[in-house]
């Protein structure tokens, strides 16, 4: 099935951004991974380098995770984007691979470990296909340096990436949360 | 250019240490440190007298 990227939308994931110097975005992630209510997540680095030493410190910090980039034949990402997709791993890091968005309903998370340079990789990376829609958190690391592609890519998107709260509302992300609050407003407005 | 490549992938990925890695990240402190608002004013600016 084709899935252009026209039909790629932002709706109904919440965009936050937290602000960080290159050397504290591994500090970062450990403290997102520690808070968050993760069901899967996937992250992404700018450069297959990065993912790779970003999988090994991810491994490190004690969580599991698989990892995939444009240098790793494509057998091995068929396969271990089918084991991800599985449920085999909580954690997935990767460059840009997706072109037409993500369309696995158990990813709830995803993380910008390296901001973008281009709308239409942020869209691609965050993005889900309209016609299922979809609910989660996207959470961008921006340093000072990402200044002109954030603006950049607000704009052009006509989005907004608001300030990472204290705590995220787990009815934006987690699907038991979500179920609970529709129901809950289901019932004020039939009290009406 | 490589250099500027490795001295990045440094900076991200060298050893943070495990007393600093334990306490949680201050996503509060940090995000005081930059003035979103202003700075996207003052990029808005820019652009529009470029156009």
């Amino acid at each position: 099935e084709i899935n252009l990227m026209e039909e790629l939308t932002l709706k109904g994931i919440t965009q936050y951004y937290a602000f960080v110097q290159e050397r504290q975005k591994v500090h970062c992630l450990n403290t997102l991974f520690s808070k968050l209510q993760i069901n899967q997540s996937i992250i992404f680095c700018n450069s297959t380098q990065r993912v790779e030493l970003l999988a090994k410190k991810i491994t490190e910090l004690g969580y599991s995770c698989y990892y995939i980039h444009a240098k790793m034949n494509q057998q091995h990402r068929n396969r271990v984007f089918h084991d991800f997709r599985n449920g085999a791993c909580r954690n997935l890091v990767c460059s840009d691979l997706f072109t037409r968005g993500i369309d696995i309903q158990a990813v709830n998370v995803v993380i910008n470990f390296d901001f973008p340079k281009m709308a239409e990789t942020y869209l691609h990376r965050i993005g889900r296909s309209g016609r299922y829609g979809h609910l989660g958190v996207a959470i961008n690391l921006i340093t000072y340096d990402d200044r002109y592609n954030l603006h950049k890519i607000e704009r052009e998107l006509d989005t907004e990436i608001k300030p990472i709260p204290g705590v995220i509302d787990k009815s934006l992300y987690v699907a038991e949360y979500h179920s609970e609050a529709s129901e809950l407003e289901e019932q004020t407005q039939q009290q009406k | 250019p490589r250099s500027k490549t490795k001295v990045e992938n440094n900076n991200t990925f060298s050893p943070i240490s495990p007393t600093v890695m334990n306490e949680e990240f201050d996503f509060e402190k940090n995000l005081a440190l930059f003035d979103k608002a202003a700075i996207f004013e003052e990029l808005d600016m820019l652009n529009g007298q470029v156009s």
